[in-house]
């Protein structure tokens, strides 16, 4: 032991001796981006996400505004997401893509449009794209809400071989590899990323080891390629939620269960190609994914099986694959051929069982194989009759074909959905500083495998209308849109009981405001206050769960080399819950802290600094844990408590 | 700067509610039982007494309640993936327990429902069956059994009492008895009882009574009503205001 700390000790040296003779200073990258199609379109950058701590990449989308992550577990399992007055589950309406490769999973076990991100390492990533709403052509079955672009590289002065090892508070002990040699575009990287922590509170263990790399790979034939590939595995606690009138005779973080744990896996290859010819630009992605997913969890005691309790256990295989393909292509001095092509198919075999008390399984509910192939073109012309002036007007045709069959139930089923979907846009260029943007796109919600037990199921469509302003000038970068979204008929499809159930019409409407502010290039300033109204109208109820308001702020100060340090605060809204019950507001300040030397780098991060004892995720249902306690159908408050402070100290050396 | 300095000046957190509640007393309702017509083989029936074993009487909301009842009932709605969708979310009145009750006699109180207050789509209950720990003798027709019903069945003229007593099994349950209503108001009256019209429909009482002015159903008029009676059809429920 002694040992090593004179090693580290004489490495630490090394990188502040060689700090002092050499500094190579700040360079920027900016990779070619496509114009932003709504004003709401925000990007978030290196420095974005670096300001905030992040354990994981779920910390990261935490940063979009208007977006609120629920994590109800350990880290490893996928998390919930809201966005502009949806809950959008584990990721039924929110489309999440690495470069270009889909990451929701049709019909997975747990939900529809499941999101696993716990194998992407968030210092590989170096952007996100955030698309609220529907405007774009490629935007799918799943982008009901918005549609999350990660960007994947290292920017130029984090470039080079590094290594990173970072210890915390929970017991926390993570190493990291990095390979991204200075010479190699911003995109090329290659990370290893090892993970072991015992969590906070009770039951939240995790641990992941993961391999991920995106890497140009030359020119073939006048295509530039580019591969991605990941190797993952998790594995995780499920501590389920926890009564809110029990909060206080548990400690923070406590669990009623104390066996329940998840696993997850993942490989995934893609290959990228693109040309261009002249101002002809093609992009397309083939991709291959295999999948397992295993979550043994219990959220309700046992109040539905008294006598062996609701613990249950859900397995979930599936191999995917798929190829996406951009276009665009002039067709004269003012329009242009906007093209998207997408087909892919789904596979999977997943099964639910009961599990008794010892975690033996009593019950089969569900042993379900199907297959998905599914679709999608879409085309449309832009049309620029003054330079300050540009319209787009498209559509997109969706068809998705299921059929499978479950032996639980048991039943065989297959059907077929689809949906025209039209696009539309309007940029009005006053200044080069500002554009004044309108967008209107229907979106299509698809239904998972079961649904289609009941023949062709029509999906949800969604109208989604946006107008707003983006300013860009003198280091300041700001929007503000307002949103409307109508659905005649939100069907949402009760994965547990293998049925339909029809919500009626719905609306949401809001108001987004977001803004970052560089005066100086290591120094930013940001945030973003989102408000959002959500009802289903039909039923004259809000929207469970949803957020009135959300604001993020951050402050940091990072420059090439030397102190750096960083703020960052989020704060939830009232959250309307089902029958009357209501989740109250939380805000949470979070802040880093280190030093940058030329080859090596400190840095402390302090996740909810003032130890607010806060409620991340708040739902209303039934559930019986105390077996002293009357047994009661009724709902009340469960909470997913946010993390305590915690804190993490990361060194990282170059090579 | 400015969202961070208020983001620091803001209380860390606020309280959460739960929704409201109300005790709410559930009682027999006889209105929809003695507005009866006559059967579809032309019997004018008035039941005198129809005793039953019941237990949970629970108040749903959901426009699909039948079903996500009957799901859950039968196990299927535990919360898999997203607790506050699935789990028992849509029950929103409950009144636990067992009881024996005369569904003929209107105001009959079962007990005092904790309710939510909020808007209602059905009401549901389960089916017993007695025992002496019921506080029934041991020589109670309903020992052992779901249901006794007596009463007349009248037409041309001609008028017979009957009796019968019915079993049901012990997971029966009846769901999805409309209820479409709102409860604001504390000590709101839950009242539900039995539908009188086509309960007794396929039952042809002078057949069975022959020249006797009393009769016992048999075994085929008692499984019609053993399958009526599983029918949430056949009962209906309201609020009633509260008694001064």
């Amino acid at each position: 032991m002694r040992a090593r700390c004179v090693a580290l000790a004489l490495l630490f040296s090394a990188c502040v001796a060689h700090a002092e003779g050499e500094d190579p200073g700040a360079q920027v990258t900016v990779l070619g981006q496509r114009p932003r199609d709504a004003a709401s379109e925000v990007r978030l950058d290196a420095a974005v996400l670096a300001a905030s701590p992040a354990r994981s990449v779920d910390d990261l989308l935490r940063q979009i505004p208007g977006v609120l992550v629920v994590q109800h577990g350990a880290e490893g399992k996928g998390i919930e997401l809201f966005v502009r007055g949806f809950d959008a589950l584990h990721g039924q309406d929110v489309e999440v893509l690495l470069g270009d490769v889909p990451l929701n999973e049709p019909s997975n076990v747990h939900a529809h449009g499941y999101l696993d991100l716990a194998f992407v390492i968030p210092e590989l990533v170096v952007g996100i794209d955030a698309t609220k709403g529907v405007a774009r052509l490629d935007q799918g079955d799943f982008a009901t809400a918005a549609s999350l672009g990660l960007r994947l590289g290292v920017p130029a002065d984090e470039r080079g071989p590094r290594v990173t090892v970072e210890a915390g508070t929970t017991a926390r002990l993570r190493a990291l590899a990095v390979h991204a040699p200075a010479d190699r575009p911003e995109g090329d990287v290659l990370g290893v990323e090892l993970m072991r922590d015992a969590g906070f509170g009770q039951h939240r263990a995790s641990q992941r080891v993961s391999v991920l790399g995106q890497w140009g790979l030359g020119r073939v034939a006048g295509a530039r390629l580019e591969g991605l590939a990941a190797l993952y595995g998790g594995w995780f606690d499920l501590p389920g939620a926890l009564r809110l009138e029990d909060l206080d005779r548990y400690p923070v973080g406590g669990s009623y269960n104390t066996e329940t744990g998840g696993a997850s896996h993942r490989a995934l290859a893609a290959l990228t190609a693109r040309v261009r010819a002249g101002a002809t630009r093609l992009k397309a992605t083939a991709f291959a994914q295999a999948r397992s997913l295993r979550l043994d969890e219990n959220f309700t005691g046992d109040l539905a099986y008294p006598e062996q309790g609701d613990r249950h256990l859900q397995e979930h295989f599936a191999w995917s694959g798929g190829l996406r393909v951009h276009g665009s292509q002039p067709l004269g001095a003012q329009v242009s051929l906007r093209a998207f092509a997408d087909a892919h198919a789904h596979r999977v075999d997943q099964e639910i069982d009961r599990l008794d008390r010892d975690g033996q399984p009593w019950n089969r509910a569900r042993d379900l194989q199907s297959t998905r192939l599914a679709s999608a073109l879409g085309l449309g012309l832009v049309y620029a009759p003054w330079e300050a002036v540009e319209l787009f007007a498209g559509a997109r045709g969706d068809v998705v074909r299921e059929a499978g069959a479950d032996q639980g139930a048991p039943r065989v089923f297959a059907g077929t959905t689809g949906q025209l979907s039209p696009r539309a846009g309007l940029t009005v260029t006053p200044w080069a500083s500002m554009k004044i943007q309108a967008a209107y796109g229907r979106g299509i919600r698809s239904p998972e495998a079961s649904a289609f037990s009941e023949g062709d199921v029509p999906p949800t469509a969604v109208d989604h209308g946006e107008l707003g302003v983006r300013f860009a000038a003198g280091g300041l970068d700001a929007g503000a849109a307002v949103f409307a979204i109508a659905l005649d008929d939100e069907r949402l499809f009760d994965h547990a009981a293998g049925i339909s159930l029809g919500q009626g019409a719905s609306r949401r409407r809001g108001l987004e405001v977001d803004a970052d502010y560089r005066p100086h290039p290591a120094v930013l300033l940001g945030g973003s206050f989102t408000w959002t109204d959500a009802r289903f109208t039909t039923l004259d109820q809000p929207v469970p769960g949803v957020p009135t308001w959300i604001a993020t702020a951050r402050a940091a100060y990072a420059p090439a080399r030397g102190p750096g340090a960083s703020l960052t605060g989020l704060q939830i809204g009232e959250r309307p819950l089902a029958h009357g019950a209501r989740a109250g507001p939380a805000t949470v300040l979070s802040g880093r802290l280190g030093y940058r030397w030329a080859l090596c780098a400190l840095d402390l991060e302090v996740e909810n600094l003032l130890d607010a004892r806060w409620r991340e995720g708040e739902f209303d249902f039934a559930s019986h844990w105390d077996p002293r306690a009357p047994r009661s159908a009724l709902p009340v408050i469960h909470v997913f408590p946010g993390p305590p402070r915690q804190a993490r100290l990361g060194f990282t050396t170059w090579f | 700067m400015y969202f961070a300095a208020a983001l620091v000046l803001t209380a860390c957190g606020g309280e959460s509610d739960e929704a409201a509640r109300a005790p709410c007393p559930v009682v027999v309702d006889t209105g929809a039982l003695v507005t009866a017509g006559p059967t579809d083989l032309g019997y004018t029936t008035t039941l005198t007494r129809a005793r039953a074993v019941l237990h949970d009487v629970q108040l749903a909301r959901g426009g699909e309640s039948h079903t996500r009842n009957l799901l859950k009932i039968m196990g299927l709605g535990v919360a898999y993936a997203h607790p506050g969708h699935l789990a028992g979310g849509d029950v929103l009145g409950e009144l636990p327990g067992r009881f024996v009750v005369d569904l003929a006699v209107d105001g009959s109180l079962l007990g005092e429902a904790t309710v939510v207050l909020s808007e209602f789509d059905s009401l549901g209950f389960g089916f017993g069956q007695g025992t002496e720990a019921d506080g029934l003798a041991a020589d109670d027709p309903l020992v052992g059994h779901t249901l006794e019903l007596a009463g007349a069945a009248s037409r041309d003229g001609r008028t017979v009492t009957f009796h019968a007593v019915i079993d049901q099994d012990l997971d029966r349950v009846v769901v999805g008895i409309p209820f479409q209503t709102r409860i604001d108001t504390a000590g709101t009256r839950v009242g539900f009882g039995l539908l009188g019209e086509g309960l007794f429909d396929g039952v042809d009482f002078f057949a069975l009574a022959g020249d006797a002015d009393d009769v016992a159903l048999d075994a085929a008029a008692i499984a019609v009503l053993r399958r009526s009676l599983q029918s949430h059809e056949h009962f209906a429920a309201r609020t009633r205001p509260p008694e001064n």
